[in-house]
């Protein structure tokens, strides 16, 4: 009876090994960045793929861009493990690049990824505007170059919002218009180029004082240098951090911005915080009434109203775009001369 | 005769309590009544704690497990028909359970490995601690929590910072009979899963005096677990992507991270909703071994046992996953069964 048991044990324990799905380093192909376009009613796949080899028992790697084509992105996918002859893993994606003509089928892609099991939707999705993404990935000679652009220029200039796939479904669950970052080609360099705004099959693009608008707005800017004009002189400035709150009562909005500036100038404070707060509301009263005369939801009113109080939002959803009001305060504090040497007599040059 | 704590059950009534949210209640309720989840948790705690007590009211009346009890209450012929009805529906949740928490595993852990050999694996693991008996069940629950406890820790340090409480807004969108409707349901999801303590006499149960007491205080921690996991996820995912995945609380984990240095820990930190499928499943695993000594002869009975493992394991690699199950799942745990306990033990009292 006992060996009986003991053989059933050994048995099972063969099995549990995992060799059955074994795969070794150079049966798998690593996607690190994924264009998708939309060519004769098809969808056209460029996937930067990591090729792990295997050679006298020393691991090492290639990069290679494969396309492919097909009527769904699964089945383009599976052109692409054809001609790889590999397993595909989506797991560890950098970024992907879409360009204009897949706007109409931005849901497919969404989905796609959302069904997709193995990848963690958290890498950036950008807009691709004067090259294709096919070229976009073919001139990236490291594919962890453009999310860090990305991240780079959100954070430290406020110019780009490095939008991940997950934040990207989240908004188009609650709302008509999602922002893409995009990414253009200039002077042979790739950079990321201010937002765009995509509404069902149309694409809005941004100006770069639009998309500084945008981060403020939805609390996502955390530094940038501006310029303001005070005195008739041109003050760079730059805010070192920033914190935006949106109350909604009913279609009213009550915008609160705080933001701490540094500015090096002998211009007293108060001129310099007044100017500040006047360029800022000027921008930002331009991003609301762009939204309000385009009729898109560029600043996420639906769901800031849907939140606060949904039975109104119910009632006047249709209009909620040409009826809402605004306030905005802003609250500058400039950076004491005291605060910005700390550190100086340490380094000796106070 | 095994004897095992108050405290052990409480800790065991902890792990059953919360563990049909994994897979698909948790959904259920969110399709169903969105940020007001919170509220029908408070009311379904309440309900739940009453329902709870009643089901503690009829183990009291127990001094032999439920099969010994249908065979003194009824004629043979009933008695008999009884326990071959209670058997198969066991079997039979057995398999739907087992389909659910391979296919989470399938999904979350191991999406390489094949179906047929994560639930050989799944069987064996629950198979050996019904053998084992209830005190082995008991004990594991004691370190499962301490891990437990371990992993939520983690958790709660890595998503804390993502957490956006504007997103449980709006409150109060569900009318009062939907919001009593879920509330109900609540209560037997959560409770139902501990109606299969009930197999276990009151005399085998040391500190009896105590064991309401650690019953209740499992029973509330789940519900709070159950809170705070609805919490995290509805602030961080939003109510509509909480509503889209078919595992939030693994989504979830896939967000926790370290500094972005320690990342890609949602394998590993998932485990712990595994560990309530592993005690709910050896727990009726028991059942069945007890109704096995009862129904079968001495001699056979281990042979039928495994037999009837084994089918629950065959049937649960054909059944499909659908939410029609849910009726099923419904039907067996939260109306059946505590109905037939219900009937047996008052005619015996």
């Amino acid at each position: 009876m006992k060996i009986r048991y003991l053989t059933l044990f050994f048995l099972i324990s063969i099995l549990l090994t995992g060799c059955t799905t074994y795969k070794e380093l150079n049966e798998i192909g690593i996607v690190s960045a994924l264009g998708i376009e939309r060519k004769d009613n098809q969808y056209q796949l460029s996937a930067t793929l990591i090729l792990p080899e295997k050679e006298e028992g020393e691991s090492s790697y290639r990069m290679e861009t494969m396309i492919s084509e097909g009527a769904s992105i699964s089945t383009s996918f599976h052109e692409i493990s054809k001609k790889s002859g590999r397993k595909i893993m989506l797991s560890h994606l950098s970024f992907v690049a879409i360009d204009k003509s897949i706007v109409p089928y931005l849901d497919d892609v969404l989905n796609f990824f959302l069904q997709e099991e193995e990848s963690r939707n958290n890498f950036p999705i950008v807009l691709c505007t004067n090259l294709t993404p096919k070229e976009l990935l073919e001139q990236t000679t490291d594919v962890n170059e453009i999310p860090l652009t990305l991240e780079a220029n959100q954070k430290e200039y406020g110019t780009t919002f490095a939008i991940s796939l997950e934040e990207m479904i989240k908004i188009n669950l609650k709302s008509d218009t999602i922002p893409i970052p995009i990414i253009k080609k200039e002077e042979e360099k790739l950079v990321p180029n201010n937002l765009a705004m995509i509404k069902k099959e149309t694409v809005i693009f941004l100006t770069k004082e639009e998309t500084t608008s945008y981060l403020y707005l939805t609390n996502h800017l955390e530094k940038q240098e501006r310029e303001i004009i005070v005195e008739n002189e041109t003050i760079p400035i730059s805010i070192l951090e920033n914190h935006t709150s949106i109350q909604a009562k009913q279609n009213h909005l009550r915008i609160e911005i705080d933001s701490k500036i540094e500015a090096d100038s002998t211009i007293s404070s108060e001129k310099i915080k007044k100017a500040y707060e006047e360029n800022l509301k000027r921008d930002i009263t331009h991003l609301l009434e762009k939204g309000r005369t385009e009729k898109i939801d560029l600043f996420h009113l639906y769901t800031l109203v849907y939140q606060n109080n949904p039975h109104y939002f119910q009632k006047e959803k249709e209009t909620l775009l040409d009826t809402f009001t605004y306030e905005i305060k802003i609250t500058t504090t400039r950076l004491e001369d005291s605060e910005k040497i700390k550190g100086g007599d340490f380094l000796g040059t106070n | 005769m095994e004897r095992i704590s108050a405290k052990q059950l409480g800790v065991l009534s902890f792990f059953l309590s919360r563990s049909l949210f994994l897979l698909f209640v948790f959904s259920y309720f969110i399709k169903k009544v969105h940020q007001d989840f919170f509220l029908v948790v408070f009311l379904g705690t309440i309900l739940g704690t009453l329902l709870l007590l009643f089901y503690q009211y009829l183990q009291n009346n127990m001094t032999k497990n439920i099969w010994e009890t249908l065979e003194e209450s009824y004629p043979k012929g009933i008695a008999y028909l009884l326990k071959v009805t209670i058997f198969l529906s066991i079997v039979f949740l057995s398999a739907f359970l087992l389909r659910h928490i391979i296919s989470y595993i399938h999904y979350s852990i191991a999406p390489n490995i094949n179906l047929f050999i994560l639930t050989i694996t799944f069987l064996f693991l629950c198979y050996k601690m019904a053998v084992n008996g209830i005190e082995t069940i008991c004990r594991s629950s004691e370190i499962l929590l301490f891990l437990l406890l371990f992993f939520v820790g983690i958790t709660l340090l890595g998503l804390f910072p993502m957490i956006d409480v504007k997103e449980l807004k709006p409150f109060f969108l569900t009318s009062v009979p939907s919001l009593l409707e879920n509330s109900i349901l609540y209560a037997f999801f959560t409770v139902s899963p501990l109606v299969f303590l009930l197999n276990i006499p009151k005399p085998n149960i040391q500190e009896h005096k105590k064991y309401k007491r650690y019953l209740l205080r499992g029973y509330l921690s789940s519900n709070l677990m159950l809170f705070l996991f609805a919490f995290l996820s509805i602030s961080i995912l939003g109510i509509n992507l909480t509503g889209i995945y078919r595992y939030p609380f693994t989504v979830l984990l896939k967000k926790v991270t370290f500094f972005k240095i320690i990342e890609r820990l949602e394998s590993v930190l998932s485990i712990h909703w595994i560990f309530d499928f592993v005690l709910l499943i050896s727990i009726l695993f028991l059942w069945l071994k007890d109704g096995c000594k009862n129904i079968k002869n001495r001699t056979k009975q281990k042979g039928f046992f495994l037999l009837s493992i084994l089918l629950s394991g065959i049937i649960s690699l054909y059944l499909p996953l659908s939410s029609s199950f849910l009726l099923f799942i419904l039907f067996y745990l939260s109306i059946l069964i505590p109905f037939i306990l219900f009937i047996v033990i008052h005619r015996k009292t």
